[in-house]
């Protein structure tokens, strides 16, 4: 069931909307925002995969059985994210190192 | 029934669907018709070539490896050879005998046939997937040419980042090795959905398709992060981008999270297939249907999910935070269960049948013996006490090879066995078969469990010295590999014999029932003239051959 046609004007636009959102995420590194920097990026390239993936890639036209395969890859993408920063997160050495300063002469 | 006792010239199509035509192997002449091939069946013969070529230098490393380790001392050669010829075994039986091997050459050969479809839903990309495997062979052998890699088969950084070895070449290998592999599994998964026969629901598929499918989700889903990771490794190591590079913000644990990602589900991604292969031939040679079609089938799927939990057990020793430890160490568990349930299912398939104890079925004991001893010691390693005196020891290597090697082994020599007159319409002999395959597990056991007492005792994998004391271990270890290194060249020569030797097969020398034996072997070119009706399940065995054949027939 065809829900949506992908058309030669909106190629056109989201082509641009890539453009612009290209240009949006270059401009925001100049900004000097530090950590926000990179959630601002990821999320800019988020939108960027899905435009590529529903316009270019022709997504919008298919059935839901087979969207739910983007919607699989976000989730796997989520748990390697999920994992994986919670590693950093949550290290600390243990038993913790005894501060030198604290007691110089044992 | 009445229907068995008919007699040969009044049986329907006795020698099997399509049997009026030229086989697949005839059907066409010429080297051109062989390389540019559409047909399914050569292109799983160009890849068997393949790979059991590239197991044949897999092999050739691994004696070099252990005839070096045969001493304390250096043997004969130096340390440095050492390391690349561990590495260069390890991905050349990684990439590109372990991970292809039963699907590119069983799942391309049966899986359409078993479906009752004509070829893949893709015969170009079929045709490319082989293509690019030689293409990423060929780079893999030119840096091996080129010097070779000395980081073992894992990458880690920092050590890989730094060696003046072809790791560059080596990454951008693997990488074309992984599109050829994405490749077969996305025609699997298109074929499996699109182009089952009529009348083959889900619930008759044979279980090998089960396990394909299963497999080639996985591939889907990880192989992408390992050519993403292998890359941001290439570039490190060409032009010095210093991505895992703590001065510079990198974590060099993050690699291992980005490599373990994908390879602990790629350790599925070898045995998967094998349990597909190993359903099969239990039910065949037991002539029964199997326990629970249903806790086989989907055991797979669960296998292929909960493996994607569990990477991080590969990692509790390199400074992964005692709480993803934890988390990864219980997850690590579950992965248990659904083994748990594929084995006890198989073993309860053996009760009530008429079992028949031909090579394949063989293979299934060793293949069932080796896997059990290889999982619970993996369950035994994801505990974290226990690998903190485990990790990188021998205790390590005689796990994953046990699990690995021996599950990918022994059901590829069954699949190579029980296939065998399917693919060339002859028999191979069976009394050398049953030799050859005692002698592949005598020479395994004996090179892989004393693996597990040297690495108990504390000798660390990688070394190439030793002390005294670990020398009779060691000793034993490398004569078995001997053995199983003779043990695989006598079943070749078993096989190649038959291929001109043999006796005439017939369509179905096992009585088996499942579909791809209802056409004639070798089949036809397009396996089925017309798209079969299929009528039953893959393991009624309640239905006489005939009367089974005769509905599943084209009409
Ligand atoms: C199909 C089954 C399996 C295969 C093919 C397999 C393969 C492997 C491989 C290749 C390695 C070594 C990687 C390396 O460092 O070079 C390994 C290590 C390990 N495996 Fe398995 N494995 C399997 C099942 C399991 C299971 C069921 C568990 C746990 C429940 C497990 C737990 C582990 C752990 C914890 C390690 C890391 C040990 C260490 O390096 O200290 N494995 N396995
Ligand atoms: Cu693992």
């Amino acid at each position: 069931m065809i829900s949506a046609h992908v058309t030669t004007p909106k190629l056109v636009v989201s082509w641009l909307a890539l453009l612009v959102l290209t240009f949006l995420s270059f401009g925001i590194s100049r900004l000097g925002l530090g950590e926000a920097e990179l959630v601002i990026a990821l999320a800019i390239s988020v939108v960027k995969t899905l435009v590529v993936l529903f316009i270019f890639m022709h997504l919008v036209e298919q059935r839901f059985a087979n969207r739910l395969i983007v919607i699989l890859t976000f989730l796997f993408i989520v748990l390697l994210v999920t994992l994986t920063v919670a590693d950093p997160l949550t290290r600390k050495t243990f038993p913790p190192r005894p501060d030198p300063a604290a007691s110089p002469y044992p | 029934m009445s229907q068995a006792t008919i007699d040969a010239d009044s049986r329907p199509n006795p020698l099997g669907v399509g049997a009026d035509h030229p086989d697949y192997l005839r059907a066409d002449s010429g080297l051109r018709s062989w390389l540019l091939t559409k047909d399914h069946k050569r292109i799983a013969l160009m890849f068997y070539v393949g790979v059991i070529l590239f197991l044949g230098l897999g092999g050739v490393f691994a004696l070099v490896l252990r005839t070096e380790l045969l001493t304390p001392e250096q043997t004969f050669i130096d340390a440095n050879t050492y390391n690349q010829m561990f590495t260069l075994h390890g991905i050349t039986m990684v990439w590109l005998f372990m991970i292809p091997a039963v699907p590119t050459v069983f799942g391309n050969f049966v899986l359409p046939i078993m479906l009752g479809a004509k070829d893949l839903a893709f015969p170009r990309i079929n045709l490319a997937s082989f293509y690019i495997y030689v293409l990423s062979a060929i780079i893999l052998l030119g840096a091996m040419l080129a010097g070779g890699a000395d980081t073992g088969w894992t990458f880690y950084v920092p050590y890989s980042t730094t060696s003046p070895t072809a790791v560059t070449w080596m990454g951008i290998g693997i990488f074309v090795n992984g599109i050829s592999s994405i490749m077969t599994s996305v025609n699997f998964i298109v074929t499996t959905h699109t182009m089952r026969a009529k009348g083959l629901s889900w619930h008759r598929m044979p279980l090998f398709v089960w396990a394909t499918y299963a497999t080639s989700i996985i591939i889907l889903f990880a192989t992408p992060v390992l050519g993403m990771s292998l890359v941001l490794l290439a570039l490190d190591h060409a032009f010095g981008l210093s991505l895992f590079n703590p001065r510079y913000g990198g974590d060099p644990v993050l690699f291992q999270h980005l490599f373990w990602f994908y390879s602990h589900p790629a350790v599925y991604i070898m045995i998967l297939p094998s349990f597909g292969v190993i359903s099969e031939v239990v039910c065949s040679f037991s002539h029964n249907q199997p326990a629970s079609y249903r806790a086989i089938a989907y055991s797979s799927l669960g296998i292929a999910f909960i493996g994607f939990f569990t990477w991080g057990h590969h990692m509790f020793v390199a400074g992964l935070s005692e709480f993803d430890a934890g988390v990864f160490g219980a997850l690590s568990m579950f992965v248990a269960i659904f083994s748990a349930i594929k084995v006890f299912t198989w073993v309860a398939t053996l009760r009530g049948g008429s079992i028949s104890f031909a090579t394949p079925m063989l293979y299934f004991l060793w293949f069932l013996f080796l896997f059990v001893f290889g999982g619970m010691t993996g369950v035994a390693v994801a505990t974290q006490s226990l690998d903190v005196h485990w990790h990188d020891t021998y205790f390590v290597v005689a796990h994953f090879h046990f699990i690995m090697v021996g599950g990918t082994l022994t059901s590829f020599l069954a699949a190579a066995h029980y296939w065998f007159p399917k693919m060339f319409g002859r028999l191979y002999d069976e009394r050398v078969g049953l030799l050859t395959s005692v002698a592949v597990f005598i020479g395994f056991v004996f090179t892989f469990l004393p693996q597990f007492l040297l690495g108990n005792g504390g000798m660390p994998r990688r070394y190439f010295t030793y002390p005294e004391r670990y020398q009779w271990l060691n000793v034993l270890s490398t004569g078995g590999a001997w053995l199983l290194g003779a043990g695989l060249l006598l079943a070749l020569g078993n096989l190649l014999l038959a291929l001109k030797w043999g006796k005439r097969a017939g369509p179905n020398p096992w009585g088996s029932r499942s579909f791809e034996w209802i056409t004639a072997s070798p089949p036809s070119k397009h396996n089925f003239e017309e798209t079969p009706d299929i009528e039953r399940s893959a393991y009624d065995y309640t239905l006489s051959e005939e009367v089974a054949r005769e509905r599943a027939k084209a009409r």
